[in-house]
C-alpha cells in the first residue's frame, strides 16, 4: 500500500515549494530530499562532511548540495538556501550526531567531549536551523526527527536519549511559539535500516526485529513518506509521529 | 488522480456524514472500493450520491454487526469512525446508563466490528485506522464518559498493533472538527484549545486516516491533528 513513486508533474503537491533537509547526504535524509524533488519540490541537502555523496544525492534529483555545520552556521546555512531558490517553506533537521562509541551500557565511559558532539548537532543545531528558518520563513513547515529512546530511554544509549528528548520538548514549544504561521511536528522513530544496522551482531538484529509487531526494520522511504504527510497539513502542529513498525506502542 | 489504493477494500463505519464521509471520499479517491454503514438510510445515500460508486449498508453497529459483515466478503481497509457525544454532563450527573451508552457507541461497537474484520483483514494482510479523540489523550470538559471511552479505544489500538500484526492497527485522534450545528460560541471556544486558533477540517482528518492506510511501518501509532490542542502521547 505503499504511494507509487513518479517523476513531478506540474501540478504535484510540492511543485513551487523549497525545502531544507540537513544531514541529506545519505540514510533517511536523503530519501527525504528525494521524495520531496519526486514531489515537485525544490530541494536542497545540507551536509558537514561528505562533500561526493551530498553532490551525488542532490544530481539524482536536481536539487542543489550545501555546506555547513548545524549548530554553528545556520544562518548561513538557510540565506544559501534563500541565494539559491528565492524563499523556503520547509524545515527538516534530520541531522544528527553518529559515532558507535556513545552507545555503551558503562556510564563511565561517556566523555564530556562525546556529550557535547551528539548534543551540539542533534539538540543544538535543530534548535539554531529552526530559529534561522523561523526568521526567513512566512509560512512554513519544520519537522525534527527524534526516536524511540527519547519516550522509553535507552539502557545502552543515554547521551542519545538525552538529546532526543530535548528535540521532543523543543517540537512543542516552538509549535507554540510561531502559530499559526509555521506548523512544528516531530517524527520518532524506531529501527529505521541505515547506516547504524551493520553495527549490530546478527544476534543484536534478530532480537531488535523480534521485537518490531511488523516483523522488520523501517525503510528510509517510510520515513519520507511520513515526512511528506506533516509538511502537507495545515493543521498538525505539536505533535510525535511515532514509526516504528508497532515496537514502542507509546 | 492517486490510484495508489486501487484493487483495495475499505470500510467506514459512521461514513455518511462528517469526518467518515471526508475520510469515505479520500480513500475512494485513492482507488479503494468503498464501504459505508451508518444509521440513516437518507444521509446514506447523500453521501454516496456526493462521493460516487461506493455501497451503502444501513446498520447500527452497536447491534448489526452480523447483518453489516454479511454484505462484506473481502476487506483490506477497516475505518472504526463511527461514534460520538451523545451527552454533555458533569461526572456527578453522568449516571450509570449513560456510560453504559457512551462506551457502547463509542468503544463496545468498534471492539464487535473490529472482531468480525479480523479474519478478513488476516487474509489480506490488511489495517485498521481508529478515530479517537484529542480528550482521549488529555482529557477535557466533554464529558467524563466519552474522555474515557476515546482513551480505551487509543488504549485499544496500541494493544492490537501487537497481538494482531501483521494486521496494523493505528489511531487518528481529531481534534474539534465542525461537523454538523455548532454554535458561534461553540466554535470559538473549540478554537482556542488550539494552538492554530482555529478548528480543523473533515478533509484534514482524512489526509490523516489515508497516510495511516498507505504508510507500511505505521502500526500502534496515534496521529494527532488537532491544531496542536494536545501535545503529550
Amino acid at each position: 500500500m505503499r504511494s507509487p513513486r513518479r517523476s513531478a508533474p506540474a501540478d504535484a503537491p510540492f511543485s513551487g515549494k523549497v525545502v531544507l533537509v540537513t544531514g541529506g547526504s545519505r540514510g533517511i535524509g536523503a530519501a527525504i530530499a528525494r521524495a520531496f524533488a519526486a514531489a515537485g519540490a525544490s530541494v536542497a541537502i545540507n551536509y558537514r562532511r561528505s562533500r561526493k555523496e551530498a553532490a551525488e544525492v542532490a544530481a539524482s534529483f536536481g536539487g542543489v548540495s550545501i555546506k555547513g555545520d548545524v549548530a554553528r552556521q545556520a544562518d548561513k546555512l538557510v540565506a544559501e538556501v534563500v541565494r539559491r531558490f528565492g524563499r523556503l517553506d520547509i524545515l527538516v533537521n534530520n541531522a544528527g550526531h553518529s559515532e558507535r562509541a556513545i552507545w555503551t551500557d558503562n556510564l563511565d565511559a561517556i566523555t564530556r567531549d562525546m556529550w557535547d558532539r551528539v548534543l551540539e548537532t542533534d539538540l543544538r543545531g535543530t534548535f539554531e536551523c529552526s530559529r534561522a528558518a523561523a526568521r526567513i520563513m512566512k509560512k512554513g513547515k519544520i519537522l525534527n526527527v527524534t526516536s524511540i529512546p527519547a519516550l522509553t530511554g535507552e539502557r545502552e544509549g543515554i547521551v542519545y536519549s538525552i538529546a532526543k528528548a530535548g528535540v521532543l520538548g523543543m517540537t512543542k514549544s516552538l509549535a507554540m511559539l510561531l502559530a499559526p504561521r509555521i506548523q512544528v511536528n516531530c517524527m520518532a522513530l524506531g529501527s529505521i535500516e541505515t547506516g547504524w544496522v551493520p553495527w549490530l551482531s546478527p544476534a543484536m538484529k534478530r532480537s531488535y526485529r523480534g521485537a518490531i509487531p511488523v516483523g522488520r526494520f523501517g525503510k528510509p522511504a517510510e520515513v519520507a513518506e511520513l515526512a511528506l504527510f506533516l509538511a502537507g497539513n495545515d493543521w498538525v502542529t505539536g505533535q510525535t509521529y511515532v514509526l516504528d513498525g508497532g515496537e514502542a506502542r507509546v | 488522480m492517486d490510484n495508489s489504493l486501487a484493487g483495495k477494500t475499505a470500510l467506514v463505519t459512521g461514513g455518511s456524514r462528517g469526518i467518515g464521509k471526508a475520510i469515505a471520499k479520500a480513500l475512494y479517491h485513492a482507488g479503494a472500493r468503498v464501504i459505508i454503514c451508518g444509521r440513516d438510510p437518507k444521509s446514506l445515500i447523500a453521501a454516496a450520491k456526493e462521493i460516487g460508486e461506493i455501497l451503502c449498508i444501513p446498520a447500527d453497529v452497536r447491534k448489526d454487526v452480523k447483518k453489516l459483515f454479511r454484505a462484506v466478503d473481502r476487506l483490506d481497509i477497516l475505518v472504526n469512525n463511527a461514534g460520538g457525544m451523545e451527552h454533555f454532563k458533569g461526572f456527578e450527573e453522568t449516571g450509570p446508563a449513560d456510560w453504559k451508552s457512551t462506551f457502547e457507541l463509542n468503544l463496545f461497537s468498534a471492539v464487535d466490528v473490529t472482531r468480525a474484520a479480523v479474519p478478513l483483514l488476516r487474509k489480506s494482510r490488511g489495517c485498521i485506522v481508529n478515530i479517537a479523540s484529542d480528550v482521549g489523550r488529555r482529557p477535557f470538559r466533554m464529558g467524563p464518559d466519552y474522555c474515557a471511552a476515546k482513551a480505551a479505544l487509543i488504549s485499544l489500538t496500541r494493544y492490537l498493533a501487537a497481538e494482531l500484526a501483521p494486521i496494523r492497527v493505528n489511531a487518528v485522534a481529531p481534534g474539534p472538527v465542525v461537523t454538523g450545528s455548532w454554535s458561534a460560541d461553540e466554535i470559538r471556544k473549540a478554537a482556542a484549545r488550539t494552538v492554530m486558533k482555529r478548528t480543523g477540517t473533515p478533509e484534514e482528518v482524512a489526509s490523516a486516516v489515508l497516510f495511516a492506510v498507505k504508510c507500511g511501518y505505521l502500526n500502534g501509532a496515534v496521529c494527532g491533528v488537532d491544531g496542536g490542542a494536545v501535545r503529550t502521547p
